[in-house]
């Protein structure tokens, strides 16, 4: 079958960025991790003004009927096929087509990138909240650097990883590498087995409303400039930050969203209630709906991308009946952290 | 937040954008939301009329290029929105279940037909709208009493600082959007005081009427001084 060409053209003109997303690519400040290659720090670029992906170091790009054929191993054909079938893009002779199977992915390093295979182990990650301490440089950067409250990271769980082989190590010797190996905290490169986060890091524990662990954030607080600020292990979804703090409220309390988790932890030193969304661009709407009945306030970011942010979970809390009103921080600063820390600073003057 | 929704475009010139409409009908709702002393059901109404809005601006938005300029190929593009909306068909469905509704399933199905229309024809009110308030923006920043009802459903007043401009909704006519059509009724206030109105065919009209707006308070205001 022939694919038309006005709808070969359409199909390149879907935004790169939903294309990857809906492939299942975590698309962060318009980088992800390339699947063609090992990848530790994201070197796949989408660039949006071309609407074009790129990886520098496989040297591979293309439009989005590229990106379809390179991560799904599909030919042209069912590639602008499957890319139709997601968009809702008619094309005249396609009636009736079934979406094709996923086939054999033309991946290098398949065993290692493949997200799928990956699944979250609740028992591995309470393991390591519960042995990891916290180390200090991870106090100077939450208590002298940021003057975050200690009850609020006691209270968090937040721990911190120093010594990545010494963490890799217990891990392998407690679960063995094949189970460590599936949950993601430990992966398999070029030269063996390696722990997943970046260390130095601090370890920020996501947990369902009633308390059980959904996952894991680092947080890199080394020096090592093309190391990721923030990682997720892959076999976990992404969620809200801090959803057991809905236990202590009531409808209609006050509940202020962050973006991101210093801003968040900023808001609880200030003795607010709070939660968070990892990023600007990540909004798992499942939780986020768990929040409509509470007094929803955000202090947006004072960029394009936390402005957008804010529109963006306004409009998806009007659609569910609720409402987010916007606070404004003080001239100067340009997110709730800042903020904060300026206050602290001013009071310990005093 | 369909995946595939255009991002609503943010400022990055003067120009008043449909991100700041929506912007500010939010935030005239949650005003009136504080005035209310109408209670929880103008309060739920008041939500889904926002939420009826908010759509209407989002694909206003979302159909905000040169593609979408041709009145076919914008219809062409709801359609196929719509058509291919399996929540909606599933809804349509359920509700004709409904002994109420006579289970007029067929019935609801041909509506259909006419809700792609008003989608359309709610789109073009939009585009123009925004046309007509970033007009009157370049035209009137010195009169901070002159606003602009567009169809009785939205208020545009000048103000001093930028945009220059301001919108909120007369949810009290709300009802109106449901017959919304590109042309409207234009009317010219200062303060509760109607200069002029007329209907608002083309971008031509709504400056033309303004112009006339603006002659007249300058007059007024020469005569009295």
């Amino acid at each position: 079958m022939r694919i038309p060409e006005d709808i070969v053209t359409r199909l390149n003109e879907l935004s790169i960025e939903s294309v990857a997303e809906r492939l299942g690519i975590d698309v962060k400040r318009h980088k992800a991790h390339c699947f063609m290659h090992d990848d530790h720090s994201p070197s796949l670029k989408f660039s949006t003004a071309k609407n074009m992906f790129f990886c520098f170091v496989c040297n591979k790009g293309g439009g989005p009927i590229q990106l379809v054929m390179d991560y799904k191993g599909l030919d042209f054909q069912d590639a602008c096929l499957w890319l139709a079938g997601e968009f809702n893009i008619i094309i005249p002779e396609a009636k009736g087509y079934v979406k094709p199977a996923k086939k054999a992915v033309k991946k290098v390093f398949l065993s290692k990138n493949d997200e799928s295979i990956y699944s979250l182990d609740e028992e591995i990650l309470l393991w390591l909240i519960e042995k990891a301490g916290l180390s200090e440089l991870a106090q100077k950067f939450l208590f002298e650097e940021r003057h975050f409250k200690k009850d609020v990271i006691q209270n968090l769980n937040i721990k911190s990883v120093t010594d990545a082989k010494k963490a890799k190590g217990s891990l392998l010797s407690t679960f063995g590498e094949e189970r460590c190996v599936k949950s993601g905290i430990v992966r398999r490169g070029e030269y063996g087995t390696y722990f997943y986060f970046y260390t130095p890091c601090l370890l920020f524990p996501y947990y369902e409303q009633d308390g059980r662990l959904a996952g894991i954030q680092s947080r890199y607080l080394g020096e090592k400039k093309d190391a990721p600020r923030f990682q997720f292990l892959a076999a976990q979804k992404t969620r809200v930050f801090n959803l057991p703090i809905l236990n202590t409220l009531r409808r209609g309390d006050k509940l202020y969203i962050s973006e991101g988790l210093t801003d968040c932890l900023a808001l609880l030193s200030s003795g607010l209630n709070a939660v968070a969304i990892p990023s600007a661009t990540i909004q798992p709407l499942e939780d986020l709906v768990m929040l409509k009945n509470y007094d929803l306030r955000i202090y947006p970011d004072q960029d394009e991308a936390g402005q957008r942010a804010f529109m963006e979970l306004r409009s998806f809390f009007v659609n569910n009946y609720s409402m987010v009103k916007r606070e404004t921080l003080p001239e100067g600063f340009k997110d709730y952290c800042e903020y904060y820390i300026s206050t602290q600073v001013a009071d310990g003057e005093e | 937040m369909a995946k595939n929704d255009k991002k609503l475009t943010v400022a990055s010139k003067e120009d008043y954008t449909f991100q700041m409409l929506l912007n500010d009908i939010q935030e005239s709702a949650l005003v009136g939301e504080e005035d209310s002393q109408a209670g929880d059901k103008a309060e739920r109404e008041r939500q889904s009329k926002l939420i009826v809005l908010q759509m209407l601006i989002d694909r206003a938005n979302e159909y905000n290029d040169e593609s979408h300029r041709d009145d076919e190929k914008l219809r062409n593009a709801i359609d196929v929105k719509v058509n291919n909306d399996v929540y909606l068909a599933g809804f349509i469905f359920y509700i004709s279940q409904n002994p109420q509704f006579d289970y007029s399933w067929n019935y609801l199905r041909k509506r259909g037909n006419s809700y792609k229309e008003f989608l359309v024809e709610g789109i073009r009110f939009l585009d123009n709208v925004l046309a007509d308030i970033n007009m009157l923006a370049g035209k009137s920043r010195t009169h901070k009493d002159v606003h602009v009802v567009m169809n009785d459903i939205i208020d545009v007043s000048v103000t001093g600082e930028k945009p220059f401009v301001k919108a909120c909704v007369l949810w009290e006519n709300f009802h109106r959007i449901a017959s919304i059509k590109r042309d409207y009724n234009f009317t010219v206030k200062s303060k509760e005081c109607i200069l002029i109105a007329g209907k608002r065919k083309k971008a031509a009209d709504a400056e033309r009427l303004i112009d006339a707006a603006l002659v007249m308070l300058n007059n007024t205001e020469g005569s009295t001084e």
